[in-house]
């Protein structure tokens, strides 16, 4: 582990544990200041519904992600969520940007800076929603716009294939298989389709490997540098 | 129902959510500056570094404004400081509404503007709380055994573990992918019009003189992703 991986852990912990007990502390002073306490035994059934919905998304996000973005990035993330729609797409644009694979130190670095600058603009884009609230209803409510607001992350999630996809054909044909299989035709929830599909990926890339069908290019380009 | 909106709209409420916010952006100024010059040691230049900016702001730009809906829808029902609270951390707004719906009905009153009451809003709050806040934890307790793990496969063969992380990529992007097409014909045509204009643009920034259409091809391709999806809806529907 890098110096810097070291660091980004000692902050993100520090930090990750330091916001979680101020965001919480928010019902906390709500229920002082108002003098009204929740009734535990009436949340309760609805927490733990989220809990089990949002653990298991948990569990497949720990195997995807920290290869790809390294653990600084992740944190954040954690902290200011909107995961898929905003700090992905935001991460993998910077190492396309810089001409950077995943996976590596320096897409390490260049992720914590995408997310920080995405985390910042979200929370100023929304305080700024909150301030424009009534001249912005009709706008970001008429019905001429809202099929490109319901699109939004299929157009991220188009435009991430676009740009990744390509790197291993191969793969990405078995992967996309995979899911299809999964999703459509099983019709399995999403975390698991997406656990299940890492592993099933990852086990006909090994094979393609072993068999020198993929990640010949890369050593070849290295031996030319 | 005056005296309900005026509460949980009191000012004290704001000025907290406020000042979390404020702390919340310190933390992200303090990864920003540390990712900043390590990428800098790394021989990321400050030109690059300043595309990566502008690039990430443009791409939060638009998912943003799905989230300031979501604010809006919750705003008449919860008030704003808690919305404002829930979307700018942590939650995803979808996550949110549903526990927020849960703890009302839970509490016998129906989420809406006319329905809500006092105590089914601190219901409220904490169900969202308790309930979309797991996966911090989580990540804080189990990210740095997991990041372990993964450094002892890179010292075993460095060149296997980058094709690893681009299997999960690979498999992330084409799982949301697939996700969303199944909802319908909208979705799928947004994808596969997105898919094709990115590869486009990659291939003509392949051309020195369009070298920048590299930098701006990912926020350019999800603009084109809208403008289809504005175009095609009315002939589909």
């Amino acid at each position: 582990m890098s110096d810097f991986e070291k660091l980004m852990h000692r902050y993100g912990r520090i930090y990750g544990w330091a916001m979680l007990l101020a965001i919480s502390a928010f019902p906390v002073m709500a229920s002082i200041y108002f003098g009204i306490w929740p009734d535990l035994a009436v949340i309760w059934p609805g927490v733990l519904t989220m809990w089990i919905l949002m653990a298991s998304y948990v569990l497949s996000e720990m195997i995807a992600f920290p290869p790809i973005l390294g653990p600084g990035s992740l944190y954040l993330t954690y902290i200011t969520g909107n995961l898929q729609n905003q700090k992905i797409p935001c991460a993998l644009s910077a190492m396309s940007v810089a001409g950077i694979e995943t996976g590596t130190e320096k897409a390490n670095a260049v992720s914590v800076v995408a997310v920080a600058v995405s985390s910042i603009t979200t929370t100023i884009i929304i305080a700024l929603g909150i301030l424009l609230m009534t001249p912005l209803k009709p706008v970001l409510n008429s019905e001429f716009l809202a099929p490109a607001f319901n699109n939004v992350v299929p157009a991220i999630f188009g435009a991430l294939a676009g740009m990744w996809f390509l790197k291993e054909v191969k793969v990405s044909v078995a992967s996309i298989l995979i899911c299809i299989l999964g999703l459509l035709v099983l019709k399995i929830d999403m975390q698991w389709v997406l656990l299940g599909g890492i592993v099933l990926t990852v086990l006909v890339a090994r094979g393609m490997y072993q068999a020198g069908i993929i990640g010949k290019e890369k050593e070849t380009d290295k031996e030319k540098k | 129902m005056d005296d309900y909106i005026s509460l949980v709209n009191s000012g004290i409420l704001n000025l907290f959510v406020g000042v979390i916010l404020l702390l919340v952006t310190i933390v992200c100024i303090i990864f920003l500056r540390k990712g900043w010059s390590q990428a800098k040691t790394l021989g990321v230049t400050q030109a690059e570094l300043k595309k990566i900016v502008v690039n990430s702001v443009g791409i939060s730009l638009v998912p943003s404004i799905p989230i300031v809906l979501s604010v809006m829808v919750m705003v008449p029902v919860l008030g704003v400081a808690l919305p404002w609270l829930r979307t700018s951390v942590i939650g995803s707004a979808n996550n949110e509404l549903i526990a927020a719906t849960m703890a009302a009905e839970a509490t016998g009153v129906e989420f809406s503007a006319n329905g809500m009451t006092m105590p089914a809003w601190i219901n409220a709050a904490w169900a969202m709380t308790l309930g979309c806040s797991i996966a911090l934890p989580i990540v804080l307790v189990v990210l740095k055994p997991v990041c372990r793990t993964y450094d002892t496969f890179r010292q075993k063969d460095s060149r296997w573990i980058g094709i690893f992380s681009l299997c999960a990529l690979i498999t992330v992007i084409a799982a949301f992918s697939v996700s969303n097409a199944i909802k319908g014909a909208m979705p799928t045509i947004v994808i596969v019009s997105c898919f094709v204009f990115s590869y486009i643009c990659t291939l003509v920034a392949k051309n020195p003189k369009l070298k920048w259409m590299k930098d701006y091809s990912f926020p350019l391709t999800i603009l084109f992703g809208l403008v289809v999806s504005l175009v095609v809806s009315p002939i589909i529907s």
